[in-house]
């Protein structure tokens, strides 16, 4: 590095869910954020989604709230329509060049009302769709796009091919924000790093195009598939087959369509698609009850946390069918246009089936745009065009300063994707923490008016969105009837409340008629009430003297056949909230001072990667590690599938460790007591040399994992059996002698009722293993025993050469395990193989068995003092499944590695980089805010049940033992409410929401 | 549990007085509060009593119950220096326990002594019955300890005919004497010591006791089912509801005879409902008439809510209540159902969470179905 000085921006490049989380962190951590989108909106392949697996959380309802903060957020400046072309300069101090296309809509200027689309006579084929609904030339990407703007469509708009045509959506918009001579421009962006997270593509439907797609119309991508089943797509969540627009009865699905197939160029897993595919069958027969679902499958790939209950409960709960097999035809039947489907089953016999619909479970493939963009920054892709990281730092480009997250490295599902972006942010955090808070902004804000000795002057605004409310609900009359309600004062009608221009007017009324209270009759106030509330504080007003009251969705949208009745509720809703608004009282958030260490548990390589994230972001760092040594699990890894060396690693980590002047290394120490929250943790730990009082602003749970042991197939009876971490380290020391034939048994203790989850790592390392015993032996005898093979990812290729390579693999059944004898110093194992039908006797020199992994000894103890969750299998358990899969629920706490499930060494430090910049979101603010609405206690009513505390899901209630008062820790509080619902003797209220505002909502409800 | 007999030869009273003496003489604790019978014989007070000369008046077994003694445990165990053995019906431990768990009641310096009951009688009927020589508190015992029926003309409190529970069986010494004829049992958890008490034998539970135990048990269960579906018969509507609660006035002593409603102020009689007269006209214009006190069918409702998964049917309420109104068999009835989905029998166990401070993921499924 130059000593020129480093520029505290980063450069996101793509703006799907992994651009977003980028941008997020790093906008959270003191940079300045340009996030630089090729589409007209932010929100990637996730705001395409319907459900996410395994939670079955709506996509859209998860995403929508990330979508509002990266949209609203002071320091990320969103570019739509745009392309990295050139990067020069070097890391630190980069000249980013960024070609943005014209949108032909001023984003200043439109309201988003739709009024061009309406207009627009051209119709289009719907990408966004998959091509089965049709949008107009002039669009929106999807209904909560964001920005909330519309662009016009270049190549098919007819006035921009002839300027003389057309211009309808001229005359049609109300904001005069169309224009057909908009240039395309090129920005200049001086940033420090770059964040590179362009996604992927599904793979074309008809890659195998003996399955049909594109000539039977019955038969459909997933992705398509995903639209079908979306309340906002072509069918509005209407599940019909595109043929006769019928309900189907009968839907099968083709995995790896596309996938695991070296003929078709991408010999790679991708992934995703056995859940996601899993997910459409349930999701589908909560559509249509009673539906037939079945998967055609090579191998069930659910190895992710919680996955295998999914497919358990698919299984079981709902019936899908998982047939095994290959297809050989597919055909369509002419005159029902159904689909018949001809296979071949394990046992090599043929089947056929007729379905209504057939669903290709496509995969993903780089983006088309990875050349161009690679080329543009100057760094390179691997060999199936996705970017080229190495094994030990994820994320990391081949070029200093350019960094990678999200499916652009891998095909990954969404948690992966956040969590590398979350690792890709903390790589760039860590690279310019010299420049952190150089160039992000702090608004101000006017001095407060005081209100509190005013009698209510409330201003009622109430607005046509367009046609959107004004087409059915009479606005005029709303606005004349809100004039009579006792305390309005100032009343008025706007096409756009949300524009502008009216944001500037209510501002101006607040001045004009001394409003101190504020009621917007529009749209939801999710999200429009932040922009109303900040006029407010504009216009000097305490922003919580405001209230919104939804006629759009609330009346107009619903009612839109009943004008009348339309217009009465509009006029109850907005009565209520006049008559809540007049009790509302100003609300002022609260600050904490925050304690910048962390204390990150456990030594082994994620806390490691966290601890040394962390302190060289600039932060101190308390390592706690209960083992003598550092290391962890990783310790008992020899070697990788690529072929790296984890001692390596494992020793550079360990060096670092120890010479970082800001970590305190604390060995054969355990947490002892712990009191406190997030920013002041006062923690006692247990050292060899006594108790040691430390206290930290957060914790980093890194504890890792135990490997499983098993009492069956001879395990502990037979010297020839042993556990497949057993064999790795005979391998990579004395070797394995003369042993000849080797047999493997997979899942062992596993994928059953005692242990339902599957461990992710066994088929892995069995391959390694595998293809390490072919290396010093070809002539070895292999034979691997498994369910299913789980190389997702890049890793099926090591399957592929596995095989190649004569590693027989024979699949067995839960109902059918292999049996175990000994016979002499050797072991019998017969196992029934599926494809020749018979029982295969295997006379083995070792027996090994994939024994998995089991949470670490002490994680329910940890879980309970620190009040954070396990899941069903005993793992620490996440703040959300899919968006935050590195907090818990509580803030201030984090997770990696193995704690959180089991996983490869990469991954966990992937992991341990994004808890780090999770981490530093608090750690690098002045002080902790709270959220305005935040619960409050009366102390002469608390009797101090504790009920309160219980029901807090954010540790933000706590007793005070003095007063025997469950006080409230207004930084923690995130106004959910619950502790309010639980308190019997009505101590709690919550801020904004207090009861006797609610029920003067009520009253005036009924009045 | 250590079993033990207490040899009474029939005068199980005198028995018990002596066993709860010489628990303050052999420094097990330092005072026992328990019924004491009042002067005139017509009731019981619960009585703290330190000075071991002093048990002459009092009497466990006396079949009266005026109030449920756990809210006054749950004050007495604040701030205890010493330790007080607290002697208390089976309807009054499982209060107790509720109250624990509610972080109202303190158990550190508690002895709980649970004693046998077959049912008492409301404190006016006891008065009158004494009066014209109905009852003899020191007979009861005798009269009723093998086959635990009600000798008298009399009913019992309407909760008693439907408790399930005869014994107190979560306090940490068990007195029993139904089934023991004439003698009295003592159970005692494991790690008590009683070495210093005088005229212990060890001895294991009488099958006579075991089996009466069961029978009352399951007779009154199913009494308990017969009263609450009959009374959900009769209240199958909010009209109907509404008719029953018609006659409230709103008195709050339901509220105030209550074991677990522990709060400073019940929100009922807060600002909330402290309408005035622009209030009651609005309301009135409204509906056309309103009854008053108005929000009285809210403020059992809101009751049951509060509190109805930690009821334990003790039916002091319903003995409150000057207007006679079934509030105790109200209470059950909502209750139970509730109670039922969350497998939650109140006072049970201390190690059961109420089930209000438990959040699962997934449960309640049949209320969640996934359909918009």
């Amino acid at each position: 590095m130059t000593d020129k000085k480093q520029i505290g921006a980063v450069l996101v490049v793509g703006g799907g869910i992994s651009g977003m989380q980028s941008a997020l962190d790093l906008a959270e951590s003191g940079y300045r954020v340009y996030l630089v989108e090729k589409k007209p909106a932010i929100g990637g392949t996730m705001a395409r989604l319907d459900k996410t697996f395994p939670t079955n959380d709506c996509a859209m309802c998860t995403m929508s709230p990330k979508l509002v903060d990266v949209g609203r957020h002071l320091n990320i400046e969103i570019i739509t329509g745009a392309e990295l072309v050139d990067l020069t300069g070097e890391p630190g101090n980069f000249k980013a060049k960024v070609l943005q296309q014209a949108r032909y809509v001023s984003l200043e200027k439109c309201i988003g009302c739709g009024a061009c689309a309406e207009a627009c006579p051209v119709k289009v084929d719907d990408d966004f769709d998959g091509g089965l609904g049709k949008r107009k030339a002039a669009y929106k990407l999807y209904a909560q796009a964001t920005p909330n703007a519309y662009a016009i469509d270049k190549g098919k708009c007819l006035k921009l091919k002839n300027p003389k045509a057309c211009g309808k959506c001229l005359k049609a918009c109300p904001a005069n924000a169309i224009d057909h001579d908009m240039p395309d421009n090129t920005l200049e962006l001086e940033v420090g790093a770059v964040v590179l997270s362009p996604g992927f593509e599904p793979m074309d439907g008809n890659l195998r195009e003996e399955f049909g797609w594109g000539r039977y119309q019955n038969v459909v991508t997933s992705l398509q598939f995903e639209r079908l089943l979306s309340a906002s797509g072509p069918t509005m969540g209407h599940l019909v087959r595109p043929s006769d627009h019928v309900e189907p009865k009968k839907i099968a699905f083709i995995q790896c369509a596309g996938s695991r197939d070296s003929a078709k160029g991408n010999p790679y897993c991708s992934a995703v698609c056995c859940m996601y595919a899993t997910k459409h069958a349930i999701i589908a027969q909560e559509h249509e009850p009673g539906l037939e679902t079945k998967v055609f499958y090579m191998d069930i790939r659910a190895y992710g946390k919680d996955f295998e209950k999914y497919y358990d409960r698919a299984r079981l709960q709902h019936g899908v069918k998982y047939e095994k097999a290959m297809i050989s035809t597919v055909k369509e039947d002419p005159s029902t246009k159904s689909v018949i489907v001809r296979y071949r089953t394990p046992d090599g016999s043929f089947a056929e089936e007729t379905f209504d619909m057939l669903v290709l479970s496509v995969g993903l493939k780089p983006s088309s745009g990875n050349a161009a963009l690679a080329k543009a920054c100057d760094i390179q892709l691997d060999e199936f065009g996705f970017c080229k990281t190495a094994e030990f730092t994820p994320g990391q480009t081949t070029r200093e300063g350019v960094f990678a997250g999200g499916a652009f490295c891998a095909p990954k599902d969404i948690p992966e994707t956040v969590v590398d972006a979350s690792a890709a942010a903390a790589n760039a955090a860590k690279f310019l923490s010299s420049a952190r808070g150089t160039l992000s902004q702090v608004k101000t804000y006017p001095t407060e008016r005081d209100i509190t000795q005013e009698d209510p002057r409330v201003g009622v605004f109430v607005c046509n969105c367009g046609i959107n409310i004004g087409s059915v609900v009479r606005v005029p009359e709303v606005a004349e009837y809100a004039k009579s309600i006792p305390g309005v004062v100032h009343t008025e009608e706007f096409l756009f409340s949300c524009s502008q221009d009216s944001i500037e007017k209510i501002k101006d009324r607040i001045n004009e008629h001394k409003l101190n209270r504020v009621v917007v009759a529009s749209c939801t106030p999710r999200t429009h009430a932040p922009l109303f509330m900040s006029s407010l504080k504009e216009a000097g007003l305490n922003s919580y003297l405001f209230e919104q009251a939804n006629i759009r969705e609330h009346a107009s949208w619903v009612h839109r056949d009943h004008p009348d009745a339309a217009t009465e509720k509009a006029k109850d809703l907005v009565r209520m909230a006049v008559a809540k608004v007049k009790l509302l009282k100003p609300v002022y958030t609260s600050f904490m001072d925050i304690n910048r260490q962390a204390m990150v548990i456990g030594g082994g390589v994620a806390g490691m990667a966290n601890a040394l994230n962390l302190a060289g972001q600039g932060f101190k760092v308390i390592l706690v590690e209960r083992e003598d040594k550092l290391g962890g699990n990783a310790l008992e890894v020899k070697y990788t599938m690529k072929g790296n060396d984890p001692a390596q690693l494992v020793d550079q980590l360990i060096q670092d460790v120890k010479n970082h002047p800001n970590i305190d290394l604390n060995l054969t120490s355990t947490v002892k007591e712990v009191s406190g929250y997030l920013g002041n943790y006062k923690t006692t730990l247990a050292t060899p040399d006594g108790d040691k009082k430390v206290e930290h602003g957060v914790v980093i749970i890194a504890t890792g994992a135990d490997p499983a042991s098993t009492n069956e197939y001879l395990y502990g009876q037979h010297a020839g059996v042993l556990t497949q971490r057993e064999l790795e380290n005979k391998l990579a020391g004395p070797g394995i002698g003369e042993a000849q034939n080797i047999v493997m048994i997979q899942c062992v203790g596993s994928r059953n009722e005692e242990r339902p989850y599957c461990s992710r790592i066994c088929c892995y390392s069995a391959i390694k293993n595998a293809l390490k015993i072919k290396e010093l032996n070809p002539a070895a005898n292999v034979f691997v025993i498994y369910r299913d093979i789980r190389t997702y990812g890049f890793y099926e290729t090591y399957y592929a050469e596995a095989r190649k390579k004569g590693v027989i693999f024979v699949r067995y059944t839960l109902d059918d395990k292999p049996q175990v004898e000994a016979n002499g110093d050797k072991v019998k194992v017969k196992v029934k193989d599926p494809i020749l039908n018979k029982v295969l006797e295997l006379d083995t020199d070792l027996l090994v068995l994939s024994t998995g992994v089991v949470p670490a000894k002490g994680t329910d103890a940890l879980s309970q003092t620190f009040k954070v969750t396990l899941n069903a299998d005993g793992y620490f358990l996440e703040a959300h499944m899919k968006l935050r899969p590195i907090d818990f629920a509580a803030d201030g706490l984090y997770l990696c590695g193995f704690a959180h499930s089991p996983k490869l060494i990469e991954e966990s430090i992937a992991q341990a980089n994004a808890a780090a910049v999770r981490a530093v979101t608090m750690l690098s603010k002045d002080k902790l805010e709270s959220l305005g609405n935040v619960a409050q206690v009366n102390p002469k009513w608390c009797k101090g049940c504790g009920l309160c505390i219980e029901a807090c899901a954010y540790g933000a209630r706590y007793m005070n033992e003095l007063t025997n008062v469950a006080e409230v820790l207004d930084v923690l509080c995130q106004g959910c409410g619950a502790c309010v619902a639980s308190c019997p003797s009505g101590a709690c209220q919550q801020k904004g929401f207090e009861k006797e505002q609610i029920i003067a909502m009520l009253d005036a409800c009924n009045g | 549990m250590k079993s033990y007999t207490l040899k009474a030869s029939g005068d199980t009273l005198s028995a018990v007085q002596g066993f709860l003496k010489s628990l303050i003489t052999s420094g097990a604790a330092s005072a026992v509060l328990v019924p004491q019978e009042v002067a005139a014989k017509t009731n019981v007070a619960p009585t703290l009593i330190r000075d071991p000369e002093m048990f002459g008046s009092a009497n466990p077994f006396a079949p009266v119950s005026g109030l449920n003694v756990a809210r006054l445990v749950a004050n007495l165990s604040r701030d205890l220096p010493e330790k007080v053995a607290v002697v208390l019906r089976s309807c009054e431990v499982r209060a107790l326990i509720e109250l624990v768990k509610l972080q109202q009641a303190k158990l550190e310096n508690l002895l709980v002594i649970g004693v046998d009951c077959a049912g008492t009688f409301a404190a006016k009927d006891y008065a009158q019955m004494i009066q014209q020589n109905k009852v003899d508190a020191k007979k009861w015992v005798s009269q009723v300890a093998a086959d635990g029926n009600n000798p008298t003309a009399v009913d019992l409190r309407r909760a008693c005919t439907v408790c399930p529970y005869p014994e107190a069986s979560q306090a940490d010494i068990i007195l029993g004497w139904l089934g023991m004829a004439g003698n009295l049992l003592v159970s005692a958890k494991d790690d008590l010591d009683l070495s210093g008490v005088a005229g212990l034998e060890v001895a294991s539970v009488p099958d006579t006791r075991v089996k009466l135990l069961e029978k009352l048990s399951a007779e009154k269960a199913q009494a308990k089912e017969k009263a609450i579906a009959e009374f959900k018969n009769s209240v199958g509507s909010m009209e109907k509801l509404a008719e029953i609660l018609a006659t409230c006035i709103k008195c709050q002593n339901c509220r105030q005879a209550c074991p677990i409603c522990f709060c400073r102020e019940c929100v009922s009689a807060g600002p909330i409902f402290d309408h005035t007269g622009n209030k009651y006209m609005e309301y009135a214009k409204r509906k056309g008439a309103i009854e008053l006190p108005t929000d009285t069918t809210l403020f059992h409702l809101t009751r049951v809510n509060h509190m109805g998964l930690s009821c334990v049917g003790c039916g002091q309420c319903e003995n409150a209540c000057p207007m006679d109104i079934p509030v105790g068999l109200l209470f059950q009835t909502l209750s139970e159902p509730n109670q039922k989905r969350f497998d939650y029998e109140p006072g049970r166990s201390l190690e059961e969470p109420i089930p209000i401070t438990v959040y699962k993921e997934h449960e309640l499924e049949e209320l969640n179905t996934g359909k918009h």
